[in-house]
């Protein structure tokens, strides 16, 4: 690294821990946290309402307050959906998974644990590789393609078949159907309606969150009634309860590998642009459970289907600020509004940014490291009474839960009619749920099925056109064998196993 | 004939499978109204899913012939399992209907009021909790949901179908 | 509430505010997602109207459909003066061959313009392609490659136009969703060309990531205030009276006077603007209050020194100049409909 970037990221350093400017971060961290805990409303939302209050503020306390924002305490978003099923955001949609059953369980506060610890080291690891990779993003960022989105897409894709449960053919059929539910409105191509049967409100198309919200918090609401459950961990006393916050956190190290593997993906997957953070979770979840020994706790509260996707979505915000700040071309929704407030200061990202005024880049990449480890911090000091709520009777936290499902629902696009989806696939998600239908591949394939078909369409085109050759980019070749691998790999151990097993036998 | 009868109960049991089936049926029929660049990834993909509806359907019948030879079926009484998708039992039933309810009462009376009137019925009525208890709960709910949503966080929360009548 | 102490907004009794608007919550409209050109625009209005109107003003964004399903909610809306919001009239008025019945004008009440939209095209920085007369170089030997959104976008009725202005062959990508996709595109070297609104890539040019080749303005749309902007300084102009169209024609011996009539045409449709709407049938003195409110943002210095900060143009224009653009861009589009219906069937097979 050279000299003058050490300078700077010291400088920014300093600045960021400097009285009073630590107060900014701080204080953004805290509404962030509260934003994020609400369902529907996210650090998104937040920033939106903040930039006309910051109009008249210098650029560092602005750099301060939104590089806190942009990580955006997603791991308050995750507490709620190990709680009570409800996902605050998308990208906490997969966090539940794994999350609840453990709250089922009386393990609230393993779950928290381990979620709060994935997302601080997560969100470390990002930002050291946004940090390595500040010197050579540009060129990094122009290496991926439609080509090599497209094989990312599939193999997200070639996950699903870890994540189908019982029924190989059941998952897949959900997850088609996912892939259809995402193709609803206008065409990217073409313009025109698909799927939308004249109705004004599918020419929108249907939001993952309505979807989320119906297929998971709606339907445990149902199945809580019908199950006549008391409480949701089963257990009327704290003292009760079993778990606890540091074997949450001792879980991350133990499954060390994971951690990695999972926050790499999110970073990669974070660099992308135009794609929610939701994706980056799920594939890492595909990816836990693929290549975990055992898969059959996953869904059932197995702790490695948790901090995969932790580690992930909080890891993506590092790899989000690579195309963000090489291009000032946003990775997600949540460093399209950073873009959005910052050219608003006269702060685009951008190559100007960076040659110009590198400090304040690192006091924005400071700024948010700081926030995802107040995040994580004053979360497990939350501990103790969040999974209390487990204890609580279900008959009154039903309208507690169904009124936040609800309102989330509709307030996440400000449509009414959002309300009515989610019931709708509440009343899916249950049937699903009662018969035996997986749930994930259809929320998997959802997330990722514009990704799929745009680049698709794309790659095909640029190949017939000769402007791509898809077989000699080094990038699609690595990503074609990870596919290859994360197909036969499960068929490949089982052969080795029954080998090994045959040999011993043999010896015996 | 029998053959026939025998394998339409079967089939019949396959709600959340046949549901899928005529969705995906509707949607491929509908993607021929498309253009070719719009249409043929949709096509392609719900023609796989179509077959591996056809497979699943398969599965579930040849299952619950083989079921049938064994073991007496332990589901429902014959007369009673007569809905496509089988909602079951009436515990089902007011379960979803309660979920319905939450739901107009929110559009209806909005966030707030919605909230409130839906904690307050569902607490008397499903869980049983005296007229006080249950109306303190409501109150308390709908206080949270305006205090967080609307004046800390600042959400425009929906405000309901019905006060635009009452203005 | 947040933040209260560093809080800059002083509200001051307007003598313009609208009475039954005082106090009020407002639905903005913007038909892109967050972060995107319209929304920055919108974001940084929403203050400074809030603070005339003393109402409070909500940022919607609803991008499905290159910004239809936004406009649509607007024509839709109460006129009760509580819905407002921008639209983009060249994508209108480009739906419109598409079987979209949007129309800029009359669906909506008109309360100002915010600016012209500028559209220029743009190459890549590594693309070797330094000039407009290089890029006929290789459009004589290939067909160009351009990168557009959709098949029913406003650059989908520039293309074809200004491609047979210039006598080039071409090919249409579709499928790069949003600016920066398209810029991506251009900047890896996927496709030559990208048809862009010079504003929303302004940062773009200004840091050397991509270049202009073409203005595609004429005299009468761009104005002085184009041709002054150092950002295109030198780079050639598709209309007017030494544009390049009427170069091209005057070497390929066709009519000169039907060239230029034509490039002026489509600069006037491309060029339309991004205009502030309310729902049809407002009634008059919201109208006017609504009117009067806009304008005086707009014009306000306090505005203007945050748009120069943020490097965002305003040139606003009142409601009547504003329709009087769109009735002529309407008639524009009628010479292009053959063509551009024909490029837009042709991007679906």
């Amino acid at each position: 690294m050279d000299p003058v970037m050490i300078d700077a990221a010291l400088e920014g350093l300093r600045l960021v821990f400097s009285w009073p400017y630590i107060l900014y971060p701080l204080a953004a961290t805290l509404i962030a946290m509260l934003f994020s805990a609400a369902p529907g409303l996210n650090s998104s939302t937040l920033m939106a309402l903040l930039i006309p209050l910051t109009y008249a503020w210098e650029p560092l306390p602005v750099m301060l307050v939104f590089g806190a924002l942009v990580g955006g305490a997603t791991f308050m978003g995750s507490a709620t959906a190990i709680l009570f099923n409800i996902p605050g955001k998308a990208s906490n949609a997969v966090t539940l998974l794994d999350g609840y059953p453990m709250t089922r369980q009386g393990q609230a506060k393993t779950a928290i644990g381990c979620a709060a610890a994935a997302s601080a080291l997560g969100s470390t690891l990002g930002i050291g590789v946004l940090i390595a990779m500040l010197p050579v993003m540009r060129d990094a960022v122009l290496v991926l393609g439609p080509p090599e989105y497209l094989m990312l897409a599939i193999w997200g894709l070639t996950t699903l078949a870890a994540v189908a449960g019982d029924s190989l053919i059941k998952g897949l059929i959900a997850a088609g159907f996912g892939l259809q539910l995402a193709f609803i409105g206008y065409d990217p191509r073409t313009a025109e309606p698909r799927f939308t049967f004249g109705t004004e409100y599918l020419q929108d198309g249907i939001s993952l969150v309505p979807v989320l919200l119906g297929l998971f918090a709606l339907a445990e609401i149902i199945d809580l009634m019908v199950s006549g459950r008391e409480t949701l961990s089963g257990q009327r006393r704290m003292q009760d309860l079993s778990g606890s916050v540091l074997e949450g956190i001792r879980a991350v190290f133990r499954n060390f590998g994971l951690f990695i593997r999972s926050s790499l993906i999110g970073i990669v997957i974070g660099a992308i642009p135009g794609i929610g953070g939701s994706v980056a979770g799920f594939v890492a979840y595909g990816h836990a459970s693929q290549t975990a020994r055992d898969r059959s706790r996953f869904g059932h509260g197995d702790i490695r289907g948790l901090l995969a996707p932790e580690a992930a979505s909080d890891a993506k915000d590092g790899g989000a600020l690579v195309p963000t700040l090489a291009l000032g071309i946003p990775g997600g929704t949540g460093t399209a509004m950073l873009l959005g407030a910052l050219t608003l200061h006269g702060l685009s990202p951008g190559r100007e940014l960076l040659n110009e005024n590198l400090t304040l880049v690192f006091v924005l990449i400071w700024s948010l490291f700081l926030s995802n480890w107040i995040t994580s911090l004053l979360g497990l000091s939350l501990v103790n009474p969040m999974a209390r709520l487990g204890t609580i009777r279900t008959s009154r936290l039903i309208p507690v839960i169904l009124a936040l499902a609800m309102i989330g629902a509709i307030q996440y696009r400000g449509l009414a009619a959002d309300a009515v989806c989610a019931a709708v696939f509440g009343l899916l998600g249950y049937l699903m749920k009662r018969h035996h239908w997986p749930r994930v591949p259809l929320v998997i394939a959802m997330s990722l099925a514009l990704l799929l078909e745009t680049n698709l369409h794309l790659t095909l085109r640029l190949q017939e056109l000769g402007r791509i050759n898809f077989w000699s980019r080094p990038v699609v070749l690595l990503l074609l064998v990870l596919i290859l691998f994360n197909l036969f790999l499960p068929l490949l151990l089982r052969k080795v196993r029954a080998i090994r097993a045959m040999r011993r036998g043999l010896r015996s | 004939m029998s053959g026939l009868a025998g394998l339409w109960r079967h089939t019949r049991r396959s709600g959340v499978t046949l549901a899928l089936a005529m969705v995906v049926v509707g949607l491929l029929a509908d993607s021929y109204s498309l253009s070719r660049i719009a249409g043929w990834i949709p096509r392609s993909v719900l023609a796989v899913t179509l077959g591996l509806i056809v497979i699943q359907l398969g599965l579930d019948v040849r299952g619950r012939m083989r079921n049938t030879q064994s073991t007496p079926p332990s589901g429902l009484k014959p007369g009673t399992a007569t809905l496509l998708l089988r909602v079951g039992s009436i515990t089902e039933a007011v379960a979803i209907l309660w979920v319905g309810g939450a739901l107009l009462a929110l559009l209806l009376l909005g966030m707030t009021a919605g909230s409130a009137l839906f904690a307050f019925a569902f607490l008397r009525a499903y869980a049983g909790e005296n007229w006080r208890s249950s109306g303190v709960f409501a109150l308390a709910l709908a206080a949270c949901v305006h205090l967080v949503f609307g004046t800390v966080l600042q959400a425009t929360l929906y405000p309901g179908w019905l006060w635009q009548f009452a203005r | 509430m947040l933040f209260p102490a560093l809080l800059n907004v002083t509200a001051a009794a307007s003598p313009n505010a609208c009475e039954t608007l005082k106090g009020e919550t407002l639905r903005w409209i913007v038909p892109n997602s967050p972060g995107g050109g319209y929304d920055t625009y919108s974001r940084l209005l929403q203050p400074f109207l809030a603070q005339e109107l003393e109402a409070t003003i909500v940022v919607e964004n609803r991008s499905a459909a290159g910004g239809l399903v936004a406009a649509a909610a607007i024509r839709d809306a109460a006129p009760d003066g509580k819905t407002i919001g921008i639209i983009n009239a060249a994508g209108l008025l480009a739906a419109r061959l598409d079987g979209s019945t949007l129309h800029p004008a009359t669906d909506f009440t008109v309360l100002a313009r915010l600016l012209r939209n500028r559209t220029v095209l743009l190459t890549g920085r590594e693309s070797g392609i330094d000039s407009l007369d290089q890029l006929l170089g290789v459009a004589g030997r290939r067909p160009i490659v351009i990168g557009v959104r959709d098949a029913g976008s406003a650059s989908i009725v520039a293309v074809p136009v200004i491609a047979e202005l210039l006598g080039m062959d071409y090919v249409l990508v579709t499928g790069y969703v949003g600016n920066t996709a398209r810029i991506l595109a251009v900047v890896r070297g996927e496709v030559d060309l990208i048809v862009q609104n010079l504003d929303s890539t302004r940062r773009f040019i200004e840091d050397g990531t991509v270049r202009p080749l073409l203005q595609v303005t004429g005299v009468e749309a761009g104005g002085e205030a184009g041709a002054r902007d150092p950002i295109v300084a030198g780079i050639p102009v598709l209309g007017g009276e030494t544009g390049v169209a009427q170069q091209r024609a005057r070497l390929a011996g066709r009519s000169v006077e039907q060239a230029k009539k034509r490039a002026d045409s489509l600069a006037s449709l491309v060029d339309a603007g991004r205009l502030v709407v309310a729902p049809p049938a407002l009634p008059d003195q919201l109208r006017r209050c609504l009117e009067v409110a806009v304008g005086t943002v707009l014009r306000s210095p306090g505005l203007q020194a945050a748009a120069d900060r943020a490097k965002l143009r305003i040139e606003p224009a009142d409601a009547a100049n504003a329709r009087a653009d769109i009735r002529a861009a309407a008639e524009a589009l009628v010479d292009f409909a053959p063509l551009v219906r024909a490029t837009m069937q042709r991007a679906r097979q």
